[in-house]
């Protein structure tokens, strides 16, 4: 019995290494084919002042909006597209009070355009969708999925508006001092990441 | 399978998971994906106005003033200031006056003005602009209507109405709330 496993396994081996040396005449024909990998490689870039310039002195109830282009420079579709922010500094900024503690954190939103969008003025020359719904900054630690734009082709691009929002709150100061738990005089350093993945696998015949 | 050793038998399901997976079509395989990564930073300003003495630097306590003992009119100057980052367009002003006794019966009232468009002299109580009312208290709360810019000093003259003689001691407190402050914006940029 053992003996017969042994054979069965150097059997098995000489098979999967595929060295299928047998005596005999052989016929060769060759052809070469050239086997490129896909790509996937997104880039953004700023339409108007986007994430070059920092948002300052954002007052209760402000809104800044901020337009970057995000491009897929692949030579593959992609899906799935996310965005995670990333959120360090003042913590009333990043996360909303709860019970007695009212403070009301940054949200943020994301809106596409079919077209181009005009940044002195936020118009969009054509059709304008949601991407992402005003979401509070803390949910942002997680990725949250585009809605609307939920692939990208090839070298294809797609026109972003990031609204920052500080939601309006009555914060009264006295004798230059801010209550507790303040947005007063706060920082926070915004990590936005976009990410997309590659198209759905497929089996091609031809 | 029967009469093999446990280690034979061990080696041959080892092998056999090998071939299961070098030979296997599902071999999972890497996904690419990619990332664009960018940095913002997002600040915020700080509002609020204090009361101090005329040219003092700026302190975050109430203002506390003591009144000279005698009926009629004595004349002080603060200065309101805005040590924060961002406008305001008016101040809240509580005043407390007490004597001695710590009662406020009969308390002095307080008038404020504003010299506009000029500056005060102390000396002579002139004001080289236009005197501007800001408003009169005794004990309680008005609102100061003076715009100040961030860093930027307003100069009051209060005046002491003395109707009962008695050692009056004033404390001001100034308040800013998010309405005295610039309405909110939408920014394209």
């Amino acid at each position: 019995m053992r003996l017969a496993l042994v054979a069965v396994i150097g059997a098995s081996v000489v098979t999967v290494a595929g060295v299928g040396a047998f005596a005999g005449l052989n016929a060769k024909a060759t052809a070469t084919q050239t086997q490129g990998a896909g790509t996937l490689n997104l880039t953004t870039a700023n339409n108007g002042n986007g994430f070059s310039q920092a948002v300052a002195n954002l007052a209760p109830g402000d809104v800044v909006n901020r337009y970057v282009n995000i491009t897929n420079g692949g030579t593959l579709a992609s899906q799935g597209l996310t965005l995670k922010v990333g959120a360090t500094g003042t913590a009333t900024l990043i996360t909303s009070g709860t019970g007695a503690v009212t403070n009301k954190a940054l949200i943020i939103a994301v809106k596409s355009c079919s077209t181009t969008w005009t940044p002195a003025t936020g118009v969009c020359g054509g059709v304008t969708s949601t991407e992402i719904a005003a979401t509070p900054l803390s949910t942002f630690a997680a990725a949250q999925t585009f809605t609307t734009t939920t692939t990208l082709a090839s070298l294809a691009s797609l026109n972003l508006q990031i609204q920052v929002t500080l939601p309006d709150q009555a914060e009264t100061s006295t004798d230059g001092v801010a209550p507790a738990n303040t947005v007063q005089a706060g920082s926070v350093a915004l990590s936005y990441e976009f990410f997309e993945a590659q198209r759905t696998a497929t089996t091609t015949h031809s | 399978m029967r009469g093999l050793s446990n280690s034979v038998r061990c080696v041959t399901v080892i092998f056999v998971a090998m071939l299961m997976l070098f030979t296997s079509n599902n071999v999972a395989l890497a996904k690419l994906s990619s990332k664009a990564t960018k940095q913002q930073a997002v600040t915020t300003p700080q509002w609020g106005n204090v009361i101090v003495d005329a040219g003092a630097s700026v302190s975050t306590n109430p203002y506390s003033f003591a009144w000279k003992e005698g009926i009629g009119v004595e004349i002080t100057y603060v200065d309101l200031r805005n040590p924060g980052s961002i406008s305001t367009t008016g101040t809240l002003l509580t005043v407390s006056t007490k004597d001695s006794n710590n009662s406020t019966k009969d308390a002095s009232s307080l008038t404020l003005s504003a010299c506009t468009g000029g500056t005060w002299n102390q000396s002579s109580n002139a004001c080289s602009g236009t005197v501007t009312a800001l408003g009169t208290v005794t004990n309680g709360s008005i609102t100061l209507n003076v715009a100040l810019a961030a860093g930027a000093t307003s100069t009051i003259r209060v005046a002491e109405f003395q109707t009962k003689r008695a050692k009056w001691t004033s404390t001001l407190s100034v308040a800013v709330t998010r309405s005295q402050i610039r309405a909110a914006t939408v920014t394209n940029s």
